[in-house]
């Protein structure tokens, strides 16, 4: 207990010191929220601000005026899927450079945003390069996991009862989640180490993250950042079944992006404080 | 009078008006052997058909429906829909093209009358097309007669084709044996001479058959379970196989089932005994049918009348029997049920209860469904819609996460939705829909003006022309003009005022038409006061007076963009609350009228209790003097809020 109050303490300290990014990072990502989802938000006003449907939308799904506002508008879903991609796309360059630079700022103990600016850039195309990779390891093993789904044929006409692929799922998902989990976690001690030893190469980082994971700190480390995140989609979930209209909504809506994101940059300051130790 | 006869009297009249309703003009007695390793079938029939015509009959036509599985040439392969392609490549990878043959055909007399036999094709004359034959009776058959055939005929189950067939070791029998046509004498469903009425087997439409009485036995393998249409008579199994027995009249079809591994659940609902049978499984679906079914059966005996038989069956087929399901037969009726599918897809209610209303329209009130689908398929879904909405409150389709949709509200998503909602009239028959539109337009588009027309002349007024209809036609074969001619009896009689010449003119636009229905609010204007200016009394002074009153004017301005005209109903909401109500005939293309009150006007809305079903386009219905500032936050916020999660959830991948 003395050693996870020892492993929070500091990062909890250094999180909550590094304010100017959580901010940063709340911004931008109700911007770029803001960006996604303008297409369809002034779709449904044009279609439904001088109506009293809107009303009816606003206390819950409504199918018959969802329906109709699509068919109605043709060019509403095309234009928000497109939109939505092109955002995406967008986020994820951002995602990977807001990695770097926070990592940038806790491991160098500087909270200034220049520090984030130049670490992001600095770091970026080798957290790009990480990034492809665990994608790539992502989609082999959901390729391998849906070799075993389907490894008996999934023509209807040929199965026998379908619960047998109930199971199936259930077991493939949980294995990919749990493998994900552990490489994610890789990944991110690799970024600790991309930028503490700086090599210009992220093999031999790739190789510390995957050792850090085994030692007693990489374990305690697990542990801790796996929690906080449950914890971070527990409080979202919670806050999502209760989603009261309104000003409170968006109130909650925002607090709980605010939770996710400084449970971001807390993950991050766990895993540099635990490999900071480790390489003194 | 004794109490106790008085009883048995009165338990009589009521056996004989709810059970035995003695209108079969035929009867079956049919002995069947399931080969299971040769995938056949061999049967020897006694039928015994009474001519109830007022004419002399010399031929006869039968239905071979088993013959639209011989080859790829039947009009059943051919038509649009008969098949889907997946099942073509798996029926030939075994060879599993089906075929039914008759052997003999033997009169009363002795004589063999296959000599006679030749096959017909009234519908295409696609003449590699064998599911229709004719013979010629050995001498003619006057009014009131009756002739016994015995027929033996054997026939190749196909593989797993829509409806029936066998797949593993799951058999499903529909359509399966050699079933006479209809004749239908002068004035039946508007017939100008008798005639035989016996189309091919088509991709969609199968039923209109005289009712029968049935009583079949199955000569299956030992361990199989037998599911069926009617009652079981007999079980009994011997070292080989098994036998059973059953017995139903007074239906247009007998259809049963078989495999080693049914299992069966019971439930009663009154008198009448449900099964349940299902892989294992799938059985713990069984409640949720029974739920359904029983709502389902109350709700349609106090709306229409009671449900006649002793029996009902429920065959839930398993996953590699998929074809078979979702499918109506007299006293038996297959769904479809996923495990893999959260209960707030309410599939098998869905199914279970639109395969049960086809027991009132199809089986009970015996329509042709080639000829006139919408008579079956468009009430028993406009049923359905209704049934299961008032049985879940409006979100009997899905309801999950938050997610609500009502049967009624996806039907009509389905029409408008479709990739031809317009493209033909309601009353084609089933295979004339070359170009598509035969489910949604059938189907759906039924149900829409249905509903429409009950939202015209309101539900009591509905509820009487259903009734009437259905007791008026109940085991006899209308057609669609006797569906109207009722609509517009019970019209007349009971809104004399608002539509004294019957309905006539809503189903030349909706059944017979292919128009659009589509109102709209075009505007709502506040109108500046006028000042009224100029010379009146003294010929001299030219005065300014007072403005013309002083409430407030507002013009508002209604627009029909669809070619469907419908009577609207208006309703004008003010700012103190009030509402004023009116009614625009919907006739001409635009409409519009000036209200005059001491408080402005808040909102316009036309059709508010959504009468008007078929309206295409619901945005267009309502407007409002400001726009509704607080929904617009509400609704954006909510979205924000949902997508900021999903791209900070980014973070856990990059």
């Amino acid at each position: 207990m003395d050693k996870v109050r020892e492993y929070t303490r500091s990062p909890l300290k250094s999180t909550f010191q590094n304010w100017r990014t959580i901010i940063l990072l709340f911004i931008l990502t109700n911007l770029l929220t803001l960006l996604a989802v303008q297409p369809l938000v002034s779709g449904l006003k044009a279609s439904l601000e001088t109506t009293v449907l809107y009303q009816d939308l606003a206390r819950g799904f409504d199918f018959t005026t969802l329906a109709d506002v699509i068919r109605n508008n043709t060019t509403l879903m095309p234009s928000f899927f497109g939109n939505l991609g092109l955002v995406l796309i967008v986020s994820i360059l951002w995602n990977v450079l807001s990695s770097a630079g926070i990592i940038g700022v806790l491991l160098h103990h500087n909270n200034q945003l220049s520090r984030f600016w130049s670490s992001g850039s600095i770091y970026f195309f080798r957290f790009f390069r990480l990034a492809l990779y665990y994608l790539l390891v992502l989609s082999v093993l959901g390729f391998l996991g849906y070799k075993f789904f389907a490894k008996d044929g999934l023509n209807i006409l040929q199965l026998e009862n379908e619960d047998f692929l109930i199971s199936r799922f259930y077991l493939v998902f949980f294995f990919f989640l749990a493998l994900a989990s552990i490489l994610k976690y890789c990944i991110d001690s690799t970024k600790v180490y991309i930028q503490q030893k700086d090599h210009p190469l992220i093999h031999f980082d790739i190789q510390s993250g995957f050792r850090f994971l085994f030692t007693k700190e990489g374990s305690i480390g697990y542990g801790l950042t796996s929690l906080l995140l449950i914890l971070t989609l527990f409080l979202t979930y919670l806050f999502l079944q209760g989603a009261i209209s309104g000003v409170i909504a968006t109130l909650i809506g925002q607090a709980v992006l605010l939770i996710r994101v400084t449970s971001r940059v807390l993950r991050n300051a766990i895993l540099v404080k635990l490999i900071d130790e480790r390489s003194r | 009078m004794d109490s106790k006869f008085f009883t048995i009297i009165l338990s009589l009249v009521f056996c004989l008006s709810a059970n035995a309703q003695a209108v079969s003009n035929s009867s079956y007695v049919m002995d069947i052997i399931l080969d299971v390793e040769n995938k056949k079938l061999t049967g020897k029939t006694t039928l015994d058909w009474t001519n109830t015509s007022e004419d002399d009959i010399t031929e006869m036509y039968f239905h071979l429906y088993y013959n639209g599985f011989k080859n790829s040439e039947s009009t059943f392969f051919k038509d649009d829909g008969g098949i889907p392609d997946f099942l073509s490549k798996d029926i030939d990878e075994v060879c599993g093209w089906g075929w039914s043959k008759i052997n003999t055909i033997i009169s009363e007399n002795g004589k063999d009358l296959l000599p006679s036999l030749t096959f017909e094709q009234p519908d295409d004359s696609n003449s590699d097309d064998r599911t229709v034959f004719k013979i010629i009776l050995d001498q003619p058959l006057a009014p009131g007669e009756s002739v016994t055939l015995d027929i033996g005929w054997e026939a190749k189950i196909p593989k797993t084709m829509p409806r029936t067939g066998y797949n593993k070791d799951f058999y499903f029998f529909a359509q399966w044996f050699p079933k006479v046509g209809v004749y239908e004498s002068k004035g039946i469903r508007g017939a100008d001479k008798g005639k035989w009425n016996c189309h091919q087997y088509h991709g969609s439409g199968e039923y209109y058959a005289d009712f029968s009485d049935y009583t079949v036995s199955m000569t299956v393998p030992k361990d199989y379970v037998v599911a069926s249409s009617g009652q079981q008579l007999e079980h009994t199994i011997d070292e080989q196989v098994a036998r059973w027995k059953f017995q139903v009249n007074d239906v247009i079809d007998f259809t049963w089932a078989a495999s080693p591994h049914f299992e069966l659940v019971e439930d009663t609902y009154k008198d009448i005994s449900i099964k349940h049978y299902s892989y294992p499984y799938k059985s713990h679906v069984a409640p949720r049918y029974f739920n359904t079914l029983k709502f389902a059966m109350e709700f349609l005996e106090e709306h229409l009348g009671p449900y006649p038989y002793p029996t009902l069956t429920i065959l839930d087929p398993p996953i590699h029997g998929l074809f078979t399901g979702g499918m109506e037969y007299p006293t038996l009726i297959t769904s479809i049920s996923f495990n893999f599918f959260p209960e707030g897809f309410r599939t098998p209610e869905t199914l279970a209860t639109h395969e049960y209303v086809h027991q009132y329209f199809m089986q009970m009130v015996a329509s042709h469904e080639v000829e006139e689908p919408w008579l079956d398929e468009g009430f028993t879904t406009y049923w359905e819609a209704r049934i299961l909405d008032s049985l879940f409150n409006n979100n009997s389709m899905i309801c999950l996460s938050g997610v609500k949709v009502g049967t009624r509200a996806y039907n009509r998503h389905e029409f408008l939705n479709s990739e031809h909602p317009y493209i033909a009239s309601n009353d084609l028959k089933s295979y004339e829909y070359i170009d598509g539109g035969y489910g949604t337009i059938a189907y759906n588009k039924t149900a829409l003006w249905l509903q429409t027309l009950e939202g015209l002349i309101g539900q009591e007024v509905m509820d009487r022309i259903w009734k009437t209809y259905f007791l008026r036609w109940k085991f006899k074969h209308p057609c669609g003009r006797d569906f109207v001619d009722i609509v517009n009896e019970v019209v007349m009689e009971t809104l004399s005022t608002e539509y004294p010449s019957g309905m006539d003119w809503f189903f030349e636009q909706t059944l017979y038409g292919t128009a659009r229905c589509d109102y709209a609010v075009g505007s709502i204007t506040e109108l500046e006061p006028r000042e009224i200016r100029g010379f009146f009394e003294d010929y001299d002074a030219c005065e300014v007076l007072d403005s013309e009153n002083s409430g407030k004017k507002t013009r508002i301005e209604l627009h029909r963009y669809g070619d469907m005209q419908l009577p609207v109903e208006i309703e004008v909401n003010y700012s103190d609350g009030s509402k004023s109500h009116s009614t625009w005939n919907g006739k001409g293309r635009s409409y519009s009228f000036v209200t005059q009150d001491t408080t402005s006007v808040l909102s316009v809305v036309i059709d508010p209790e959504n009468k008007l079903y078929i309206d295409e386009n619901v945005l267009n219905n309502s407007m409002l003097m400001e726009a509704d500032r607080t929904s617009y936050k509400q609704v954006s916020g909510s979205m924000h809020h949902l997508f900021s999660q999903l791209i900070e959830s980014l973070s856990l991948l990059f």
